[in-house]
Order: structure tokens, then sequence, then C-alpha cells
């Protein structure tokens, strides 16, 4: 194809302009990881440059020989692969049931769906439910009040819609029930969209923080995301008396370096999830997208 | 249309119907004393400052339930989310038996302290010594409007808060005197910046490490309240309360840091450093000066003299004469009506204990030989209290007698030094200014106060950074005086100040 000169220049600012951007974006991840593996004394003395002078990997060492941060990997660990499967099973199981013309009172579900996507209770009303349901300080009122999100629901109902009736009478035909057909046919069809589906799951499972914060008393049960904020938060100095002053004089602050490698290990989990489903992204976030 | 209707229907019964759960789940637990012999079931909400919080089955708390005869079931929450768990369990009406409220000022608290939601406990505190025996000001200062008492402080000594201290050893190097104005302070910090006070060769020192705040003046509020010679934002002015920000002597203090950031003396990215890396500057003995209680100074001192066997971190006695006294308590404990007066007072009884001598040893520092072994009267913790998590930091939140030497020592500090900080607590108690303000009531201020403090310390940090002169600050003040919000404020202040004056 031929290109002008203002097409070359074009295309010249364009790359620069998203390099640097890029670069800009990169940079804090980057300068996290450096200094998650400077030695922690070196670091106060000079700080991070581009490359620690000397590295070191006792913040790792330290943090992964701590109770509490191998605990709470574990509780967000449970979250996010148990969380995402019963939150699978149950945004399939509903919204192939919705996408059925047959199911009666379809519309009415719909709708109760609908609402729950326009309006938000607040706090208090789910706290008191959840307390009432004697789910306080149990790593299930986590999962059980974010099982399914209608939003979900109702782009995986788009995108069963898109598979075409006759194939579940084929397979009627051919003998299969209501389950098997969801089981044997819709749900093997709709591995892409599963995929980037548990996805989201995973990442809202693993970035569980409020509702933690409020439902679980037990530090023994904290994921990972409140000990992260424990770590990281620092109260600032306020005038005399008040309550953040005391707090900074009573707190030990843990150290830069170790707060970065918290971060670091964190973060690599969930992020080590994304190249594996990201080839289904464009498929499964493509569902509803085409109407008949 | 009909349909429409239908679904308008729908929506208002769901919403009504959510109302009348919420209404009805704030039931009330009975709370009962059981009979003569069984321990009393006990629920706590307090914070934690330790790594991690002391179980269910932690020694210490089982050495008190057997001591008191009580069932502690207690949820430590962290204190950076405090505030959201305060909220959350305050408007759910589910209160334990105790709970922290880290702002006993509060909108919320004031609403529910006027419904009635806590015990007034003025009536019965004389009748448990060792909570009797905190200092008056945890008392009153923990007053609501209506001069009742509804919590126990969690009480803190009212000498050795946050204030300036410096390295000594600095000043030696310089031939230098311990600075008592905040012209000789200014020389100080110059010297502690340009005159290499380390001797290493090197210009790698500063001389003030410290932050400023988004709304607030971070830790340069020593150096205000030099200038203003008042705690707070508040200055008694022939009983009339004035907002410092309008005093000619918060023009100074702006020139003073205005032209300590323009010559490096202070720290030049004060508007974005964090707390935990001016204790590094400290640590790596980078600064020579910083803000912080008296105990604290101990931190960067132990920090220093591994490499540095004259490092000396002196907490000043006072700027200008001036020095500040603290509130006395940091939050309180509430007590909700639903519990009945029985129980109330065996609640009372409880934190008692945990305020004698014995109760508070035992859940600060644990188990004699044990936890902690003592010398001198001095108590060193061991090993095994990290492992227990037996601590001030933790349990210490709950339980802890007043003493008015707390900010004095701190673990692992030797005799000299001790004894050297409650001979300055001492002499800071003849001179410090209380803050006036603590506790007063203004509606306007709760509603736009957040916001008109944000502004005032964005123009005070423009001013610092020379990004405005001083002339703006004096238009600013101008602006400031004429502005109906801060008169609103100021007025309703000095009406909840004489009403306070007047009941007592």
């Amino acid at each position: 194809m031929l290109q002008s000169k203002s097409d070359h220049l074009f295309n010249a600012t364009n790359l620069f302009f998203l390099t640097v951007i890029g670069l800009v974006t990169l940079f804090p991840l980057y300068y996290v990881l450096v200094v998650s593996f400077s030695d922690p004394a070196e670091f106060i003395r000079n700080k991070a440059t581009l490359f620690p002078k000397k590295w070191s990997l006792d913040s790792y060492r330290y943090l992964l020989s701590t109770d509490s941060f191998i605990r709470a990997m574990g509780n967000s660990a449970f979250l996010a692969t148990v969380g995402t499967v019963f939150s699978l099973f149950v945004t399939s199981c509903l919204s192939y049931a919705l996408s059925r013309r047959r199911l009666q009172g379809r519309r009415v579900m719909m709708l109760l769906i609908l609402l729950t996507t326009l309006f938000n209770p607040g706090i208090i009303p789910p706290y008191l439910l959840i307390r009432d349901l004697n789910l306080i300080n149990s790593i299930w009122s986590l999962i059980l009040p974010v099982l399914t999100s209608g939003w979900y629901v109702l782009l995986m109902k788009g995108f069963f819609d898109s598979i075409p009736p006759s194939l579940e009478e084929a397979a009627r035909i051919d003998g299969c029930n209501d389950i098997g057909v969801w089981w044997r046919i819709i749900l093997p069809l709709s591995l892409p969209s599963l995929a980037a589906f548990g996805l989201f799951y995973a990442v809202a499972y693993w970035n569980t923080f409020f509702t933690a914060l409020l439902y679980i008393n037990d530090f023994n049960k904290q994921p990972l995301q409140v000990l992260l904020q424990n770590m990281l938060i620092d109260s600032s100095t306020a005038s005399g008396g008040t309550a953040a002053a005391e707090m900074t004089a009573e707190q030990q602050i843990p150290s830069e370096t170790l707060k970065m490698a918290a971060v670091v290990i964190a973060t690599i989990p969930i992020l080590m999830v994304y190249p594996f489903l990201q080839k289904h992204f464009a498929k499964g976030a493509m569902v509803g997208s085409v109407k008949e | 249309m009909k349909k429409k209707m239908g679904a308008k229907l729908g929506l208002v019964s769901i919403m009504a119907l959510s109302l009348v759960t919420a209404a009805c789940s704030s039931k009330n637990a009975a709370s009962g004393v059981p009979e003569d012999g069984k321990p009393l079931p006990v629920s706590i909400m307090s914070m934690y400052f330790t790594p991690e919080p002391p179980g269910a089955d932690n020694v210490i708390v089982q050495e008190i339930e057997k001591k008191t005869n009580t069932d502690l079931n207690i949820t430590w929450v962290s204190p950076n989310s405090y505030g959201d768990k305060v909220n959350v369990t305050l408007a759910s009406g589910d209160i334990p038996d105790l709970m922290l409220v880290d702002e006993p000022f509060s909108a919320q608290v004031r609403t529910m302290v006027q419904q009635g939601a806590f015990w007034d406990l003025t009536p019965y505190i004389q009748d448990y010594p060792n909570l009797a025996n905190f200092p008056a000001e945890s008392w009153i200062n923990t007053k609501q409007a209506d001069g009742n008492n509804y919590g126990i402080p969690r009480v803190r000594p009212v000498e050795g808060g946050a204030f300036l201290f410096l390295r000594k050893d600095w000043l030696d190097n310089l031939n230098m005197e311990v600075p008592e104005t905040t012209d000789e302070l200014y020389e100080v910090l110059k010297a502690f910046t340009k005159d290499d006070p380390d001797g290493n060769g090197q210009d790698d020192t500063i001389g003030l490490t410290g932050l400023v705040n988004q709304n607030n003046m971070g830790s340069y509020w020593a150096i205000v309240s030099a200038f203003t010679q008042t705690t707070g934002d508040w200055k008694d002015v022939d009983g009339k309360l004035v907002n410092v920000n309008l005093m000619p002597e918060m023009r100074d203090a702006l020139e003073w840091l205005s032209k300590a950031y323009k010559e490096g003396v202070i720290s030049e990215d004060l508007a974005v450093l964090k707390e935990s890396q001016t204790k590094d500057h400290l640590n790596a003995g980078r600064a020579g000066a910083a803000v912080n209680t008296v105990e604290a100074a101990w931190e960067p001192m132990e920090a220093q003299l591994k490499s540095n066997p004259d490092a000396n971190f002196l907490p000043l006695v006072s700027m200008n004469g001036y020095v500040n006294k603290d509130g006395g308590f940091f939050g309180m404990f509430v007590i909700p009506k639903t519990v009945s007066e029985e129980k109330m007072k065996k609640l009372l009884e409880l934190m008692d204990y945990g305020a004698s001598e014995e109760g508070g040893t035992l859940a600060g520092y644990g188990l004699k030989d044990v936890h902690y072994t003592e010398e001198n009267g001095i108590k060193m913790t061991t090993e095994k209290a990290k492992t227990d998590i037996v601590a001030q930091q933790a349990l210490g939140q709950i339980f802890m007698p007043y003493d008015k030497y707390l900010r004095a020592y701190r673990a692992g500090m030797p005799m000299d030094i001790y004894e050297r900080n409650m001979k300055i607590i001492d002499e800071r108690e003849a001179i410090s200014i209380p803050d006036k303000a603590i506790g007063l009531y203004s509606e306007t201020n709760i509603s736009v106060g957040p916001e008109l403090a944000k502004n005032i310390q964005d123009m005070k940090t423009k001013i610092i950074l020379g990004k405005q002169s001083l002339s703006d600050w004096d238009n600013y003040v101008e602006k400031l005086k004429n502005d109906s919000d801060l008169q609103k404020i100021t007025d309703e202040l000095n009406q909840a100040y004489t009403d306070r004056q007047a009941a007592q």
C-alpha cells in the first residue's frame, strides 16, 4: 500500500506517543518490582534507581515465612477457585434457563435480575442480611452474596441465545433431557464465554476487599487484600492528640521493600491467569453482539 | 401502561419489604447477667497495632477471663479500616457490650448519644477507683454536648505527645545550643543542612523531615503552633475562640516555612512524603529533626546507634515557650443501652480491673518471667511475648492503667534515656497548652469543615512551596474573614464553648 508523507508522519508520531504512554504506564509496575528485589538497608540509604544496587530476596523470604501472609494467600486462593466454580455454575444455569423461550415467568425473572443491576441497596441491608444468616465470620459470606452478577447473566444469556435452537432439538431427539442438553451440548459450546466470565469472576474474588472488611472479624480468615491494605496504608500524622497521630506512634510500619514484595506476590497469581484465558476473550466478550 | 404500573408496584413493594426487614432485624440481644459463679459473656470491639491480633486462645485473654470471671469475645479490627467498621456496627444496631469508638465526636456517635443508644456513665464512674483516677482532661474532653460521659476514655497521658525532637549529637558537633525560639531553631536546622553535621564530608543531610497532608499541616503543625502559641486550629483570645488562620502569627509561621523550604532546610518533597519515609530519613541519619512523641525519638536513635555510638535524639521541652497538651484520650469505649444496668456495672468493673496496675500489666506485658522480665522497674519483653502476641499495642489497647510517663518509655530503652524523658515530661507539664476546641460541636463544621480545611491547606502548601507569595496569603485571609461558612463555624463553636464552660 502506498503511503503518503503525511501518513508516515502520522504513524511516526502515533508510535512515539504510544510508546511514551506505554512506558509511563509500565514504570510504576517496574518500580514496584525493582524495589521489592532491593536490599532493604541499601534501599533506605540510596533509594532505588532504575536498577537496584544490591539485589536481595530478603523481603520475599520474610513474607513467605510469615504465617499470616501464607494464610491470607490461602484464603484468597480458596475464594478465587471455589468462588469462580460456583459462580460459573450458577450463572450458566440461570442464563441457560432464561434463554429458553419455553420457560414460564421468564419476563418477571428478567425484570428482577435487571433491577439488581439498577439499584444498589448500600452497605447496611446486606450487612443485616449476612448477620441474620449467621454468616458473619464465615468465608461463605464473601461468596454467596456475589455468586452471580445480573449483568453477566444478561451477557451470557445473549451468548446462549446465539446457539441455534435446532441443535437442542437434535440432542433431544437423541434422548437428552434439559440437564443433558445443558451439560453435553451447551456448555462445551460455550467454553470461550465460560473462560472469559471465569476470569472476570476470578479477578473479582481475588480482589475481595470491602466485604471482607465488614463481614469477617477473624483475622485468620481475612483474604490477601485486607492484609495488604494493613501493610500498605500509611496513617499520616495530624495535629497533636488526634487519632491519626496516635496511630503512627503506635504502629510499626513495614519497610518499603517488604510492601512492594507483598504487592508483587499478590499480583502475580492473577496476572498469570490472563495469558491462558486471553485467547478466548475475543469470542467470549463478543457475546450478544449479533442480533438475529 | 398496565405493564409499567406493575413494574412500579413491584419496585415499591421490594423497597418497602427491605425497609421492614431492616427495621425488624435490629432486635435487641438479651443481655442478662448469668447466675452466680458462671463467667459473664462480654463482647468487645477494638483495634490492634501488632502485625496480627491475639486469637481467642491467647494465654493472656484466658488469664484475664479467669481473673475477672468473664468470657471475652473480642473482635479485633485493623486501625486502617476501623471507621468503616464502626459505622456499619453502629448502624446495624448490633453493638458489642464494649465498643471502642475512635472518633467520639463524629456525627453518627453524636446522633446515637442523643437518641440514648449508650449508657450515661457519669453517675457511676466514682464507684470505680481506677477509672476515676484517670486524668481530669480525659474525662472532660470526652464529654458529649450535654456535659455527660457516654464512654470510658481509652486513656492516654496528656503530656509527652508529638512535638519536635532533634539530634543533640549534631548540635554538639556544630557547637550549637539547644534552640529555644523559632529563630534559633531555624539557624540550627540550617546548620544541619549546610554545615555537614555528621562530619562525613558529604552534603547529604537536611534539617527537619516531615510532611503536609491534604487538609492539615501534617508534621509542621508543631512549628505553626510555636508561632500561634496554641494547640489546634482555635485559640482562646479573651474568652472567645479565634481561628488561627486569621491571626498574623500564621503569616509569620508561613514565612518561616517558605523560607525554610527555599533553602532546603525542610523536606523538599513534603507534599508527597509518606510517614514511613520520614522515619527512614531519621533511621538512616539523613535528617536532624522531626515531630513525634517523646518516646518515639528512641526509635531512630536505636537504629542510628548501631553505626554511630554518639547518636542522640533529644525531644525538646518547648519552642518559643510553647508545648502542646494532649486530649488525654484516644477514642472511648461505649456501652449500648441494650445491656442491662446490672451487666453495665459488671462491664465497668471489668474495665476498672483493666485500669488497675495488675490488670494493665497483665494485658500490656503478660506474665512475669514468661513474657517480660523486670529490672530496676523497667520491663523487658521476651521473644515469647512476640509469639504469644502480648503487647500494649494489642490487649493493652483495651485494658490500660493511666500512666503519666507512658510516653517516656519504650521497650529496650536504656535507663538514662528513660529518666531524661521523664524529666522532659515533667518540665512540659508546667507549661503545656491544651486544645480548647476538642469535642466542641459545630454542625456547619461537620458539613463544610473538611472542604474548607482542604482549601486552606492547599493555599498554605502553595505558599510553602513558593508557588504563591505571602501577599497572596494576605488577600486570602481577607477573603476568609468574610467567608460565611467560617463565620458560622466560629459562632457555633463559640456557643458550644460558652455552654461547656457554663456546665462546669
